[in-house]
């Protein structure tokens, strides 16, 4: 799917979120990196019409994320850090269930594909377990599933792995950059990650200041900080 | 009159921490005082709630509590829950005078647009969290344990202290998270 | 997050929450009516003893004990004034019985319905308020969202107390309460946007 921005600036409160990027963009896994404030998470949030540009458009797969939020956030699903904000139901299953509410598929349908998407993450173990009694990386599992039952053609995570330990860490970062057929956006503040990726996009001050192979990006970026 | 009309999903997600806030305020064991209506924070959760988010979704995120207590979760002080204290209990009048308490808080205390006033804070918390609460709460007292409004009333009396604290401690809560983080007053 | 149901397999609570809560209008109904005197209250608490017994015939009795064990402040306080204030014994007996019976039958409602039998009764019941603007489904998103946060909340609780102490501060309710809403707002806006995200309407 198309990425495709042109000239976008974003502000805040009279702040500069986002200024002048273009990019056009098509690879399967596109590592997003930059210094705290660079601009990244509001790349991100443009995607699915959580931030609209002040100026510039963005388009994702031909939709137009500022005029149709709907349809933008049915192709595209969201990965937070924080993975407790992203619970909402109280159990497992339920919370998975939760994303097909209006898919008008039966109950039993429902029931049936967010219990295999559980198993293909192997938390289906823990379908019937209260959401917020699971670890860190489980929570982030359970995220990811009830993300990917929706089928989205694009998974964005804005720094997904931050708040999790080494171990837990490595299996998300598997599951997003190894296991996951759709295209994914990737935000991290881990190189190692970014190095899988198949193009990077290097952020600094609000400008998109390079993109492209990730070795020597990542070179630039560990010499300038 | 500042009552808004849709509510949106952050009024939805607010309204619903609100009411997990109030039931964790219940939470450090009660105090059984006379009349059986126990001592607890979670009035100071229905001040706050109206002083902080507005009459509407004050009144909003107390319902959702109740509501919650109601359908039995044991989140009321005492972890008690279910229908026992919202009909046939004794406080019952004073759980549900939370509601309309505190939308009057918010009426007066969040009325003015954004810097919370020290003055209507506690106005507003004295007419919405004891006022309208004692008015609905000692009348029902009265008629569910069928005494006189004036045992009822002398009942009802020494939780005054307690609530005269939770008005100083609600206009001082108000006033520093206004400070560490106005965007709480935002809408 | 605990619950006070009770599972069980009794007609109690295989009757439906609506039935159930209409029987329970009207029995407390009746018994503020009939229990007039301390000889109709016994009969009465020791009718609820039977359906105690029918809807848990293990640990019936135990239960029903529990509760009333539960009530005991709430009985001290109500007796012993009105004895203070010279009321009679039978009169006064009644009147505590009259309670019990009634905050008896109410738990015993509670404790044989199912959290998700007494929601679906609320949309059910918030129907009709559909043309002021309630949808019954963010009625019970609203209730999950609730249930979900309070182990949140309570762990920003936890830790927000923790925090104080390292610092050597004696955590009192003012100085907890402003940490724990900043953190617990700021929760309450990356949720919301989490929300926005999943393509959550209401």
């Amino acid at each position: 799917m198309l990425i495709d921005l042109n000239a976008v600036s974003v502000a805040f409160d009279g702040k500069t979120a986002l200024d002048g990027v273009s990019v056009k963009l098509d690879q399967k896994r596109i590592g997003v990196i930059g210094l705290n404030g660079s601009g990244k998470s509001t790349f991100a949030r443009l995607l699915n019409g959580l931030v609209t540009p002040t100026s510039g458009l963005v388009t994702v797969g031909g939709i137009n994320p500022a005029k149709d939020a709907k349809a933008a956030r049915r192709q595209t699903g969201f990965i937070f850090s924080n993975p407790d904000v992203q619970i909402i139901m109280p159990t497992v299953l339920e919370d998975v269930a939760f994303s097909l509410r209006s898919s008008g598929l039966s109950t039993g349908d429902i029931q049936t594909r967010a219990l295999a998407v559980l198993q293909r993450f192997k938390i289906d173990h823990l379908a019937d377990q209260a959401a917020h009694s699971l670890s860190g990386g489980q929570k982030q599992l359970l995220a990811i599933s009830a993300i990917v039952v929706a089928e989205p053609k694009l998974i964005v995570a804005d720094e997904p792995t931050a708040m999790l330990d080494l171990t837990n860490s490595r299996r998300v970062a598997e599951v997003l950059l190894d296991e996951l057929e759709q295209q994914v956006v990737l935000v991290t503040h881990d190189l190692n990650l970014a190095a899988n990726c198949d193009i990077i996009l290097r952020f600094a001050g609000a400008k998109l200041v390079e993109f492209g192979e990730p070795a020597p990006i990542i070179s630039a970026y560990l010499a300038e900080n | 009159m500042a009552v808004s009309t849709k509510i949106t999903l952050r009024d939805l997600s607010r309204i619903a921490i609100f009411a997990a806030i109030i039931a964790v305020l219940g939470t450090p064991g009660a105090i059984p005082l006379p009349g059986g209506v126990p001592i607890t924070l979670q009035t100071l959760g229905v001040m706050l709630a109206g002083a902080i988010l507005g009459a509407t979704r004050g009144a909003l995120a107390v319902a959702l509590f109740e509501l919650l207590a109601l359908i039995g979760l044991p989140i009321l002080s005492g972890f008690n829950g279910g229908i026992a204290p919202f009909t046939t209990s004794p406080s019952a009048g004073y759980l549900i005078a939370w509601i309309p308490g505190a939308f009057v808080v918010g009426l007066i205390a969040n009325s003015a647009k954004g810097k919370p006033s020290v003055i209507r804070t506690i106005l507003g918390s004295v007419l919405g969290g004891i006022v309208v609460i004692y008015a609905i709460g000692i009348p029902v007292c009265a008629q569910i344990a069928g005494v006189s409004l004036e045992q009822s009333t002398a009942w009802a009396t020494p939780f005054l202290v307690g609530d005269s604290i939770k008005v100083a401690i609600t206009a001082i809560v108000v006033a520093a998270l206004y400070r560490a983080y106005p965007k709480a007053f935002k809408n | 997050m605990g619950t006070l149901f009770r599972p069980g397999a009794s007609f109690l609570h295989r009757l439906p929450a609506g039935a159930k809560l209409l029987a329970l209008i009207i029995l407390v109904t009746l018994i503020s009516i009939i229990a007039t005197n301390p000889l109709t209250g016994i009969a009465v608490l020791i009718a609820i003893l039977g359906l105690f017994t029918i809807a848990f015939p293990a640990n019936g009795p135990a239960l029903l004990a529990k509760q009333l064990w539960s009530l005991k402040y709430l009985l001290a306080i109500i007796v012993i004034p009105q004895l203070l204030f010279g009321s009679s014994w039978p009169a006064v007996a009644a009147n505590a019985l009259r309670l019990t019976d009634a905050i008896l039958l109410a738990s015993l409602f509670t404790m044989t319905t199912k959290n998700s039998e007494m929601v679906a009764t609320i949309e059910r019941a918030s129907q009709p308020l559909k043309p002021l603007g309630v949808k019954p489904q963010t009625l019970s998103l609203a209730i999950s969202m609730a249930i979900n946060a309070i182990p949140m909340i309570a762990k920003f609780s936890a830790q927000t107390k923790e925090a104080q102490l390292a610092r050597g501060v004696k955590p009192t309710a003012a100085l907890m309460t402003v940490p724990l809403l900043v953190a617990s707002l700021k929760y309450a806006d990356d949720f919301a946007e989490a929300l926005t995200a999943r393509g959550v309407e209401i």
